[in-house]
């Protein structure tokens, strides 16, 4: 099937059709999702959470974009949605241990990407850390950059922005995880 | 060679580190568990699901209160209206200052 006939068995509902999208896709959604929640039994979900949305809201997909853009920009939110409520969680229980209510503050577990060269285990561990404290819109640029290979117009198409911004974006990342790396190393 | 340039050597390295990265891969049998998780959620019995969630439980609350106070606001405003005089008789002889033993007093009557 082609994209177009992908989509229009999906919006049919048809079994085949839904199998053939989770076959081609699933390793794209899942290595995105994981590089931005950085633990697999998470990433599983969350991937799965993914294809669910797609089942359900494909009838309102009008192919104005790309049906791997469309799958880029729901595994993004799905990922920064459990990104949010993780960091939300994390503040509480630290007002809670400053309180003496309880709650321990749980530090960033050592993630170990499975794609990763064997060299680079230990500083992409470094990198992936750092990449946690970036602001969102520099964090997805990063990631689909570096952990999915886009290219700066295939990112600027599922970040709906200019080529130009997606260089700055780029740029701004790489000098805060510049001055992260700097305090990781120092200290 | 300064120290400093060793960190930043370091640094550098660091984030050139995801170069040549392979994509992780999806978990065997992800299709067959997105599948039993869809299935389910096709149950009949799954269309109630939203009933134990909390924004519904704080939604009846709210409808509950509302209700109590509005019930509670109606019965405070009847109980501060007067009661009316129902006895017909003596709202009529009050009313017209008549007095049933001036009526029949002796001494008028021969």
């Amino acid at each position: 099937m082609n994209e177009q006939e992908l989509i229009r068995g999906l919006q049919n509902g048809d079994a085949t059709a839904f199998r053939q999208l989770v076959e081609t896709w699933q390793h794209m959604v899942y290595n995105t999702v994981l590089s931005i929640v950085q633990n697999t039994g998470e990433a599983e979900d969350l991937a799965q959470d993914v294809f669910i949305q797609v089942y359900q809201s494909v009838a309102q997909f009008r192919g104005e974009a790309k049906l791997s853009t469309w799958l880029y920009r729901i595994a993004l939110t799905k990922a920064l949605d459990a990104e949010r409520k993780k960091k939300a969680k994390k503040r509480m229980a630290g007002f809670r241990s400053w309180i003496g209510a309880g709650g321990e503050e749980v530090e960033a577990v050592h993630f170990d990407h499975p794609g990763v060269q064997l060299d680079n285990k230990e500083k992409a561990a470094m990198l992936f850390k750092a990449m946690t404290q970036l602001p969102e819109n520099q964090r997805i640029a990063f990631t689909l950059i570096k952990s999915e290979g886009l290219s700066y117009e295939e990112v600027a198409s599922v970040m709906n922005l200019g080529v130009k911004a997606v260089e700055s974006l780029m740029h701004r990342a790489k000098e805060n995880l510049r001055k992260k790396l700097q305090q990781y190393y120092n200290h | 060679m300064k120290p400093g340039n060793a960190t930043q050597d370091l640094i550098e390295e660091t984030l050139q580190s995801l170069d040549g990265i392979s994509r992780a891969e999806a978990p065997a049998f992800f299709y067959t568990r997105l599948q039993a998780r869809l299935d389910k959620q096709q149950e009949p019995g799954a269309s109630w699901w939203w009933f134990g969630k909390p924004a519904f439980s704080f939604a009846t609350l709210a409808l509950l209160l509302v209700l109590n106070v509005a019930a509670l606001t109606r019965y405070l405003k009847k109980s501060d209206q007067p009661v009316q005089q129902t006895t017909g008789i003596q709202g009529f002889a009050k009313e017209y200052d008549l007095d049933a033993v001036s009526l029949y007093s002796e001494k008028d009557n021969p």
